[in-house]
């Protein structure tokens, strides 16, 4: 019956301070609005695109699909034929650009498809008649066509391939209550051929299959060569997994940014239980159980951490619409089209966002709330006292926290390929250098102290000695603040060498001069085909040494669908691709007779692919076997290209077309002209684009810069909650304080000076854990570097420490610690020598 | 500590407030289940007019096997089998194979991709198992185009995906009937028994008595058949009589008329009769009938309005709403008879695109119900719900 008074006293402590409790409540509510925002993301991003998959693939349990350039349409009729009994439907899909969004446009046939049929309930009579019988008639999306400001009956401009075309909208589809579709044109399967150019292809059949095999066994035994039966579910599940790596990548740095808040918390609860001290242990004398001060303390931290993270959910609801088109913009670059307009803010996100913040909070007082119950029962409780019980303890800390980098290291080095592993040992590694810093923190003020010559003024020692003689609470302080600098450092460190390694690569794989490319968002199987007599004109222009071409195709293989580039092999393009594993000479060699293919880094990687070995490809000849002689960087896509000569592209999939080709130009040939000439040769041709390599390699770097864009937002709101920790922690440090200021304002020493010594004491400390910092922020970009980018996308990069993150760094960590310095330093110049003393 | 349990309690129950809370959002913002409703696409494709279509309007000359080929600039028409069949044991199985042929629009455009039409066909299937009184019905539909489904010349025959009617060369006979599906399999050969018989007026048939409300029909009143069923795996080597019926027209209702009730009947003498009455939206006859006696030797006599005269007799409730005439008295004034036409049992109701009924049925004497004197088909449309005129 004793703790009510103690648990009053928190609200006094936090109204006379309640900058302190402002900010820590601040910086629970930035780290879990962090964590919620990018869960947000992620699950609207998933669900989307799980949504996509739904829409296009219905209830499809399996799918025929043929060569990149589609599929026989009769096959489907033979397959109607043949297996009456098995629901199949065909479809002809691709992309097109309305309003400058890329939309997918699905050709399907109504009468065979049962599950588009059932989101067809609201479509009038009229409306589905027109569709399957006027030409260049479609539905819509409702979403995609209201956000474009489109009605039912307009007739709209479609973009395939760079070409303009006019279709109708006959009218809206998904446009009942919940309905999810979106990003979706749809059009009988006749006009999605006739507008997509694939009149006599089709894309796939879906098929729903029952579970046993016998049927898939004998529509396996049918089908004709150069067609594949795949598992929907397992193909989708191989799709879904592209973007694993990326959205754990995300979750785990939105986590640093809650374990910086977690720093926050308990040091804001340190803080409240050392003013406190006396009273606890005048309750202590009252009767007060451990066990009661001990609860009493938690449910302190539990109300902070409760509002902290009520906010926090609200501002990562916030967040997380921005958020959401961060991911959504990465995952097009990188991945797939997709649109999100679903903004999937789920219970479940809002159960985990509190349950994580507040058993944060909980779990960082744990400590503060077992100092407070271990007070002994007596009415003054000395400081002195606790100070020599931290220091007994630091050893014990230290131990602690290099115990935690062994095991970090171990986790590292047992786990092969599991991203989350190196995540739980990035993890262990911070935490176990955070809990090693008390100790580092009394050797540097120590050190500082004792180098300090008879002439340094003793206030300046003051400052510096007395980091360490209150080190249970500077320690953590430090440590709080390392962890949140060092997270800075250590993505700046990752983001700039990744940029640095991608400008160089682009460098290099962009020899040709000048580039004559198709716009590839028609197909998703395969790059359009550049018109033939483009590419003889070009050819017989004057000035060009020699040509690559190049014809880039999604095959699919037994593990999913894989980017080939079928390339002719001329000498000036052999640079191009670096070779990472694999003799130049003889691997080249290989490659020109058509004996054997390259594959890119992280397809190698991803496949556990290496030299000698082969890779399987379905082609118009079946499956087939291909030798792998060369592994070279690249870093275009993390699923990976397989390379493959011109001639076994030609011979296996039947198919002479190019979609892309490079120019080399002779020495003295002039650039801009030739330039001018191809625009004039394909002027008028929609989808072709001619540009040069200045040009490609800047675009490169602009979508690096957009897909990191989510990193650096997310590196940012560390930023932000490091500062504010840095600030709450340092400003609650002075505050406590008060009593030894007023110690030293009686024997003299004047505001100006207290100001003084306060903003050089806090000063130093964020030098410290700056200092602190930079260690551990490099050891964390080595692993970031070396272990998570590898193994969430195969890339392996050049690291370089750039001076820039770590002086940035060092700047945050001092500015912050000034700025910490003025409120109490305001605060103590206020108050009279006397009053500061009045408790003693 | 006491208050230690009731501060965390109170931090317990806000949570599962907010618990609550969150989840009735949750709940309110995602999304429902998926409707499972069946799109009417017979509805879809009976809208417009009929503009444009060639109309049964006056007798014309018949040509076969020319005209048992698609006459695709009409609107409708149909292929339309029924029959009685008994395997080894005398089990007796009644089927339907119809394909319909449904023209939405009277152009076809020029397009480039094969797949767009503007011919669909659609087949119904049903089997009645009268031992067991059970019922199958299956619908297939799709565009008549690319073979998928339609009339293909070439080989002469219907189909709908892998359920068809083939002939032999430009349509003779005999001609093979095949359907499949769950489980329920007919594969029957057909031969007529009897020459092909011309309806109403020389093979115009009216439906109204408004002008142009008419089609051309032909029939087929007997062919021998012989083939299997199988149900549920097991298969009954069947053999009987079936009836076929050729009609294509662009309008054959009125806007008054309901549906209609429609029979043949093969007496054991070696007669057919086929008859059908009109019926108003009110359920009332409509002042048209039609029909036709055909004797053993293929002779025919028409009937007129009120040559038959039918009374309903027992009527069947139908679990999906709708009362079904089941049961006949028919006054057949030229034979000097009076029989009853009788379900050979009720659930013979097809719940397809349009839900109508039709089955076998048994005709005994009046005077003498217990003896049969012949078996056949009876065709009710109308009871379930308007009739889309499109609709068989």
């Amino acid at each position: 019956m004793v703790t009510p008074v103690l648990s009053r006293s928190i609200w006094r402590y936090f109204f006379r301070h309640p900058w302190v409790i402002l900010l820590s409540i601040l910086g629970v509510a930035i780290g879990v609005a962090v964590v919620v925002s990018v869960d947000i993301a992620n699950t609207s991003a998933q669900r989307a695109f799980e949504l996509s998959l739904e829409s296009v693939t219905g209830r499809a349990t399996h799918q025929v699909i043929g060569s990149p350039l589609g599929l026989d349409e009769d096959v489907y009729v033979e397959l109607k034929l043949e297996f009456g009994e098995v629901a199949s439907s065909p479809v002809v899909e691709g992309y097109v650009v309305v309003e400058g969004e890329t939309l997918q446009m699905l050709g399907l046939d109504f009468f065979s498809d049962t599950y588009f049929s059932e989101q067809l309930s609201g479509i009038s009579n009229e409306a589905m008649l027109s569709l399957i019988l006027e030409p260049d008639t479609v539905f819509i999306a409702w979403k995609t066509g209201d956000r474009m400001g489109i009605s039912p009956g307009d007739t709209i401009s479609i973009s395939v391939g760079g070409e303009e075309k006019e279709v109708r909208v006959v009218d809206f589809v998904g446009q009942e209550e919940g309905s999810t579709l979106d990003g979706l044109v749809t059009a009988d399967i006749s006009t999605a051929q006739e507008i997509l150019g694939k009149t006599g292809y089709i894309d796939r059949i879906n098929l729903i299959l029952p579970e046993e095999g016998v049927l898939l066994a004998s529509i396996e035994e049918w089908l004709p060569e150069g067609t594949t039966i795949i598992s929907t579910a397992a193909r989708n599940e191989s799709t879904l997994k592209m973007t694993n790596a990326f959205s754990v990548n995300l979750t785990a740095m939105s986590l640093l940014a809650l374990l910086v808040g977690m720093f926050l918390i308990y040091n804001t609860m340190t803080f409240s239980v050392l003013q406190r001290r006396g009273l606890i242990g005048s309750l202590r004398v009252l009767g007060a159980t451990r066990r009661e001060i001990f609860t009493e303390v938690l449910i302190e931290a539990g109300v902070i951490g409760f509002i902290g993270t009520s906010l926090g959910v609200l501002l990562g609801i916030l967040l997380g619409q921005g958020m959401v088109k961060l991911v959504l913009r990465t995952v097009n670059d990188l991945y797939f089209v997709l649109t999100v307009s679903s903004f999937l803010v789920s219970g479940g996100i809002i159960i985990k966002g509190m349950l994580l913040g507040v058993a944060t909070s909980i779990v960082a007082a744990f400590i503060p709330a077992l100092e407070a119950a271990s007070s002994p029962p007596q009415i003054v409780r000395f400081r002195s006292i606790m100070e020599s019980l931290a220091h007994r303890l630091l050893p014990y800390l230290s131990l602690a926290g290099i115990l935690m980098m062994a095991v970090s290291i171990a986790v590292l080095f047992l786990s092969s390929k599991s991203v989350l592993a190196g995540f739980v040992s990035l993890f262990l590694l911070v935490i176990g250098f955070a809990l090693c810093i008390p100790v580092l923190v009394e050797f540097i003020s120590r050190g500082v102290g004792s180098l300090m010559g008879k002439r340094t003024s003793i206030l300046i020692k003051m400052a510096a000695t007395g980091i360490s003689g209150s080190i249970s609470r500077t320690g953590t302080a430090i440590a709080a603040l390392a962890v949140a600098i060092s997270v800075v450092v250590g993505m700046g460190i990752m983001i700039s060498s990744f940029r640095g390694t991608v400008d160089q690569w682009l460098g290099q794989a962009l020899q040709g001069d000048i580039y004559v490319t198709t716009t590839s968002d028609v197909s998703k199987r395969s790059e359009n085909p550049l018109p033939e007599d483009i590419v003889t004109g070009v050819m017989a222009m004057d000035g060009i040494e020699a040509v690559k071409e190049m014809k880039t195709v999604y095959v699919e293989t037994a593990s999913g669908v894989v980017e080939v580039r079928a390339i002719n092999t001329i000498e000036q393009s052999k640079r191009e691709y670096r070779l990472k594993e694999g003799d130049y000479t003889q691997a080249w060699g290989n490659f020109e007779k058509g004996e054997s293919v390259f594959v890119s880094e992280p397809y190698a990687y991803k496949g556990g692919i290496s030299l000698g070995d082969s890779v399987s490809l379905i082609t118009e000849e079946g499956e087939q076997q291909f030798m792998v002689s060369g592994i070279y960087y690249d870093y275009s896509t993390d699923q990976g290209i397989v390379l493959i000569p011109q001639i076994i592209y030609t011979e296996y999939w039947h198919d002479s077309t190019i979609s892309s080709m490079s120019l080399y130009l002779e020495d003295k040939a002039d650039k801009e002209d030739i330039m001018a000439a191809i625009r004039a040769e394909v002027a008028g041709r929609e989808g072709v684009v001619v540009r040069d390599n200045m040009d490609i390699r800047k675009s490169g770097l602009d979508v690096f810069d957009q897909t990191f864009m989510i990193t650096r937002v997310l590196e940012f709101l560390v930023i932000i909650v490091a500062f504010i920790g840095i600030l709450s922690t340092l400003m609650a440090y002075q505050l406590e304080k008060v009593k030894e200021i007023g110690v030293l304002r009686a024997t003299g020493v004047t505001p100006r000076q207290v100001w003084g010594i306060m903003s050089l004491q806090t000063g130093f400390m964020g030098a410290i854990s700056g200092v602190l910092a930079i260690p551990l922020g490099i050891v964390m970009s080595v692993i970031l570097i070396l272990v998570i980018n590898i193994r969430s996308f195969g890339w392996s990069m050049q690291m370089t420490i750039s001076s820039g993150s770590i002086v940035e760094a060092l700047a945050i960590a001092v500015g912050a610690a000034l700025l910490a310095s003025i409120y109490p330093a305001w605060k103590m110049s206020r108050i009279s020598p006397a009053e500061a003393l009045r408790e003693e | 500590m006491k208050s230690a349990i009731i501060k965390i309690s109170c931090f317990v129950a806000v949570l599962l407030v907010i618990a609550v809370v969150v989840t009735i959002i949750d709940r309110y913002m995602s999304d429902g289940e998926p409707q499972d409703e069946k799109i009417d696409i017979i509805a879809a494709l009976s809208a417009g007019n009929t503009e444009g279509y060639s109309i049964a309007d006056e007798p014309i000359e018949f040509v076969f096997p020319d005209d048992h080929e698609a006459h695709e600039d009409f609107r409708n028409e149909w292929w339309y089998f029924t029959g009685n069949l008994y395997d080894d044991n005398d089990r007796r199985f009644g089927y339907q194979l119809t394909f319909f042929r449904i023209a939405i629009s009277p152009i076809e455009a020029d397009r480039e991709s094969e797949w767009a039409t503007n011919q669909i066909y659609m087949a119904h299937f049903t089997i009645s198992d009268v031992e067991n009184e059970e019922f199958y019905c299956f619908e297939k539909l799709n565009r008549g185009a690319l073979g998928i489904a339609g009339f293909q010349e070439e080989g002469f025959g219907v189909n709908v995906e892998d359920w068809y009617i083939t002939g032999v060369g430009d349509g003779e006979f005999p001609w093979q009937l095949y359907a499949e599906k769950d489980d329920i399999t007919l594969s029957i050969e057909v031969n007529p028994l009897k020459d092909i018989v011309l309806q109403g007026d020389n093979g115009l048939s009216r439906k109204s008595l408004d002008e142009g409300n008419a089609s051309y029909y032909y029939s087929i009143t007997r062919l021998v058949t012989e083939g299997y069923i199988d149900i549920e795996g097991e298969r009954y080597n069947v053999s009987g009589n079936s009836w076929l019926d050729r009609e294509w027209s662009t309008s054959a209702l009125s806007q008054e008329q309901a549906g209609w009730d429609w029979f043949s009947l093969q007496l054991d003498n070696g007669t057919d009769i086929v008859y059908f009455q009109l019926r108003y939206k009110d359920g009332s006859p409509y002042p048209y009938n039609e029909g036709l006696i055909v004797d053993a030797e293929g002779n025919t006599i028409r009937l007129g309005t009120g040559d038959i005269k039918l009374i309903v007799t027992k009527t069947w409730q139908s679990p999906l709403g709708g009362v079904y005439p089941i049961e006949w008295q028919a006054e057949i004034a030229l034979l000097d008879k009076t029989v009853i036409i009788r379900a050979v049992f009720p659930e013979q109701e097809l719940d397809l695109s349009t839900r109508y009924w039709e089955g076998a049925v048994n005709i005994c004497e009046e005077e003498d119900p217990g003896k049969l004197i012949g078996i056949g088909y009876m065709e009710l449309t109308g009871y379930a719900a308007v009739l889309s005129s499109s609709g068989s």
